[in-house]
């Protein structure tokens, strides 16, 4: 990429507006500045980059809010006549002069980033009705004489009046603004925020185009890693035995083991999903996983867990002779053929021993194991989609706590019976069982299949 | 980037899937600490990959190290322990073949059948092994032997007790992936087979060093032919080392049971013979294979790369790679918050004036207007603009009530704009009481519980007491 410089753009609007909400969605950053439901939350110009590859694409200000527009124009009128000069020197001239105007110190602050900024962002709350002051904010940033796109802010609220607003600004020619709701975002919008740019800035198009790209690029990256780590978190917990005596003690000492690990698993990838989408640990709240218990059933002759081992069970008959673990592991190594070398057969043999010995052991032995129900991992699944889904509508200026429900069980996919028992049957890929093999290719191939899976399944 | 660098980065990996470090928070700290970094930092330049192991060697610790080190450690324990046993059984297997019972002789196929028949099975093991688990991804459940026999060398390693342990395993495990992993394995057993190769060398050197032996054949079933075609055929390649080689007659002679004794010089070509096979059918072969093996062992592990598409590094890469960065304060503030006097600050009214005359200020529409809590007094103005605002002042130069109640939203946001407004109407109407009504419903009251308050202290702030504030219920306009 050429090096360029990057866009300068100033954030301006009516004092609690949401201009520093807007920045924050724009930016991810649910740190940028301070926000509040009050007049004059920011008082510093404050400064961020969105970056491309590393650099700066759109250098970004954040401006106080405008509070006192019709006094700021009159002032400005003044100036003009009293000096002889025109609109845009009357603000330089303001800005020479600000210490005789302590009342305009906050516009004054926005009068200095107009005039060093190539274009303007104007943050308007569509919830009010079009007073005259919004329309004399206008005014002065017309004096700057440069490009101003009209971000309408609050578009998802219940009292938003977007159709008057447009019908106004169209009446003051401005005919190309943008609708945005900084708290329910919409991937929608902020393209056509970045569409609107490229056909006011035209020398700009390839810088522009290059950030669109890239945040399609990083929303579709982001899907899928949070997908992969859902699915993992479900192959963890539905993977999980613990074994116990068979007596009641042990078995609530293992019951509860078992949920504080499930448990465990599931904050942390709550966690890693809201980091990977750049939000803060501490804005979610969650209703408590309740785990009930399910017990190990010994389902040595499921179907789908017999094939497993490669075994074809095509005919009737094949199924009917599988009636001991003896006669399975002979099964096992019969059905290889001849043609298959020695290694190989030897491997599968000490394979089937290896995958059925621990069940055996429990059985003979007389262990008992526990493990997550179906309903658990449905419920555990539930929530962390449901999470995903409203993260991917959340703009990082949403300051409410974002709670996570579990809705019904007719979101999840069909294959999700399948998978509880593919889980169940195979210990060895839950990291969080002391059994977990890291080598076990299939671990992989089912963890991407369930991944793809999800993603079809995401609003 | 090193093999031993992406080991880390692995390790790190491991560690944190394992729950035992989190490095996320970390690393968003430190990033927004980064304010001001020159933005064409030569990190930026360097591949995405470079930067994960970068970022991954910053939580390599010792303890860490010790992982790696203690797993290093531990398999070069365990080989040579594998080559001592190997060398040994080496020795076993000829030293065996030495003790038979029969007298006049050692016979020299069983020896070399001893010696090279289990290596040349377990060479076609190893082949078909390697053949058949040609591809490393394939979803067979069957897992590998040479997979198989791994995990059971590493639970030597460890045990399988502890949780601690079960993490080391998971760790040795990733850091020795399927690719170079089989090339290491193979490495060891073919040294280990050229070890016992070794064994059984020294031992058949140090006994025909030591004692004279005659080397002789027998056979039930077979055909003495096959034994002289056989010897010839097996004494092609160590003839090439221009040695003497038993001839088809000598051959002949050495069968068990030939009358006349054996010559010297005979004696020296079966002794050679046995020697050469054993090197060059077994000893060099292995050593050729252990060779290679290193080899691939070597360049697979140099090729070894990360799997980005891994959640673990997708993430690190959304951390090292924010979409944004803080630039700072460019003009800051200087004025300290105006605190208002608290003293005008208490309950409000609860309803309005009696008699008073009424201004609509920036309604939300027109329909609140006139308010229904207009009881007696009349509509003085409807302000919304500059000019309206400018109409009302020129009005109230001649205004001479008692009572002005400026009705507005409580939705309006009390700004410097409305303050301005309140001290002018405060000035120009000094012998009126002016209050403040304001339309809300009460769901608005409810949607913004600090807007009363920011009224309040606004008024506060011009003079206005909170007992001369009241709210007008808009749902009663209805
Ligand atoms: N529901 C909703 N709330 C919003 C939206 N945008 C901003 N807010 C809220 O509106 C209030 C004001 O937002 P700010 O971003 O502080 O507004 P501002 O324009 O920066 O205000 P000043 O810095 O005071 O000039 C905050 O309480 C935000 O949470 C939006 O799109 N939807
Ligand atoms: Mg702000």
């Amino acid at each position: 990429m050429t090096l360029t410089n990057p866009i300068k753009v100033a954030v301006v609007g009516h004092t609690n507006a949401g201009k520093t909400s807007l920045l924050r969605t724009l930016l991810r950053d649910e740190a940028f500045g301070e926000v509040s439901n009050h007049a004059g939350t920011t008082r510093h110009v404050e400064a961020a980059s969105l970056l491309l590859d590393g650099k700066p694409a759109i250098d970004f200000v954040d401006t106080p809010g405008f509070e006192d527009s019709i006094g700021l124009l009159t002032t400005l009128e003044e100036l003009q006549k009293t000096e002889g000069i025109d609109r845009l020197e009357s603000l330089r001239a303001i800005c020479q002069i600000a210490h005789l105007y302590p009342d305009f110190d906050q516009e004054i602050k926005v009068i200095r980033q107009l005039l060093s900024n190539e274009l303007f962002f104007y943050v308007v709350d569509v919830r009010e009705p079009v007073l005259g002051k919004y329309i004399n904010e206008l005014d002065i940033l017309a004096y700057a004489a440069r490009p101003v796109i009209p971000v309408l802010n609050f578009t998802a609220s219940a009292s938003a009046q977007t159709k008057i607003w447009k019908e106004h600004l169209a009446q003051l020619n401005f005919h190309t603004q943008v609708v945005f709701d900084t708290v329910a975002f919409k991937a929608d919008d902020e393209k056509r925020l970045l569409k609107q740019m490229q056909t006011i800035l035209s020398d700009r198009y390839e810088l522009l185009e290059s950030i669109i790209d890239q945040h399609e690029q990083q929303r579709s990256e982001l899907v899928e890693s949070a997908c992969l780590m859902i699915s993992e978190l479900m192959v963890d917990a539905g993977g999980l035995y613990i074994d116990c005596a068979n007596n009641t003690a042990s078995i609530d000492a293992a019951q509860s083991a078992l949920q504080e690990k499930i448990r465990d698993a599931d904050t942390r990838c709550m966690q890693s999903v809201l980091q990977l989408y750049r939000f803060q640990l501490a804005s979610i709240s969650s209703t408590e996983l309740s785990i009930d218990q399910g017990e190990w059933k010994l389902d040595l002759f499921d179907d789908s867990n017999i094939q497993r081992f490669g075994i074809a069970v095509g005919s009737g008959a094949a199924k009917g002779a599988l009636l001991g673990a003896g006669f399975d592991l002979f099964t096992a190594g019969m059905s290889l053929g001849a043609g298959t070398a020695t290694g190989a057969l030897a491997g599968a043999l000490l394979q089937t021993g290896q995958r059925y010995r621990h069940e055996l052991n429990a059985r003979i032995k007389g262990y008992r194991s526990v493990c997550a129900s179906e309903p658990t991992l449905r419920v555990l699944l539930l929530r962390q989609l449901d999470l995903l889904n409203k993260l991917q509508r959340r703009g990082h200026a949403a300051t409410d706590a974002l709670s996570v429900e579990s809705l019904s069980g007719e979101d999840l996919p069909k294959e999700f019976q399948d998978w509880i028992k593919q889980l169940h049957g195979n210990p060895q890929w839950s990291r969080l069982s002391k059994r977990f093999d890291s080598q076990d290719e299939s671990r992989n191939h089912f963890v991407t299949e369930v991944a793809d899976k999800l993603k079809q399944k995401l609003k | 980037m090193t093999f031993r660098d992406r080991q880390i980065a692995e390790l790190v990996k491991a560690r944190y899937n394992n729950g035992l470090i989190d490095i996320f928070t970390a690393i968003s700290s430190e990033n927004s600490k980064l304010i001001d970094t020159p933005s064409e930092s030569p990190e930026a330049k360097s591949s995405k990959e470079a930067r994960i192991i970068k970022a991954c060697n910053r939580f390599h610790d010792d303890s860490s190290e010790e992982i790696i080190n203690s797993t290093t450690r531990k398999i070069s324990v365990l080989s040579t322990l594998f080559l001592v046993l190997m060398f040994s059984l080496g020795t076993l297997a000829a030293l065996q073949s030495f003790a038979q019972p029969s007298i006049s002789g050692v016979n020299v196929f069983w020896l070399l059948l001893l010696l090279l028949g289990p290596n040349l099975l377990m060479l076609i093991i190893w082949v078909a092994m390697m053949l058949f688990n040609h591809n490393p991804s394939s979803s067979s459940s069957l897992t590998s032997l040479p997979g198989y026999i791994i995990r059971q060398f590493v639970a030597a390693i460890y045990g399988t007790k502890n949780d601690q342990k079960a993490l080391q395993i998971n760790i040795l495990k990733t850091l020795y992936k399927p690719l170079h992993g089989r090339w290491l394995f193979s490495l060891i057993s073919h040294l280990g087979w050229a070890g016992f190769m070794l064994g059984g060398l020294a031992c058949v050197l140090l006994i025909l060093l030591a004692r004279q032996v005659n080397f002789v054949w027998e056979t039930t079933l077979l055909d003495a032919d096959a034994f002289t075609h056989l010897t010839l055929m097996l004494s092609y390649l160590p003839s090439l080392t221009g040695l003497d080689m038993p001839n088809a007659t000598t051959v002949a002679q050495s069968r068990l049971g030939a009358p006349e004794g054996q010559l010297a010089d005979v004696r020296t070509q079966w002794a050679t013979f046995l020697i050469l096979c054993i090197v060059v059918y077994g000893l060099l072969p292995r050593l050729l294979l252990a060779g290679v093996s290193y080899h691939l062992y070597r360049s697979r592990r140099e090729a070894f790369r990360l799997d980005l598409s891994e959640p673990f590094y997708q993430q690190l890469i959304r951390h090292l790679d924010p979409p944004s960065r803080q630039a700072g304060i460019l003009d800051p503030d200087a004025l300290p918050p105006t605190s208002p006097s608290s003293d005008l600050v208490g309950p409000l009214a609860a309803q309005g004036p009696e008699a008073a005359d009424w201004i609509g200020f920036e309604l939300d529409n027109s329909s609140d207007w006139p308010p229904v809590a207009i009881k007696q007094g009349k509509v003085l103005h409807l302000v919304n603009d500059r000019q309206t605002q400018q109409q009302l002042f020129d009005l109230l130069k001649s205004y001479e009530g008692h009572a002005l109640v400026i009705a507005t939203s409580l939705l309006r946001t009390p700004d410097r704009g409305i303050e301005r407004f309140l001290r002018q109407i405060q000035k120009s109407s000094s012998q009126t009481v002016v209050w403040i009504g304001l339309s809300a419903s009460s769901a608005d009251m409810a949607n913004h519980p600090e807007r009363l308050d920011d009224w309040i202290q606004l008024s506060a702030r011009c003079h206005i007491p909170s007992h001369q504030i009241f709210v007008i219920d808009k749902d009663q306009n209805r």
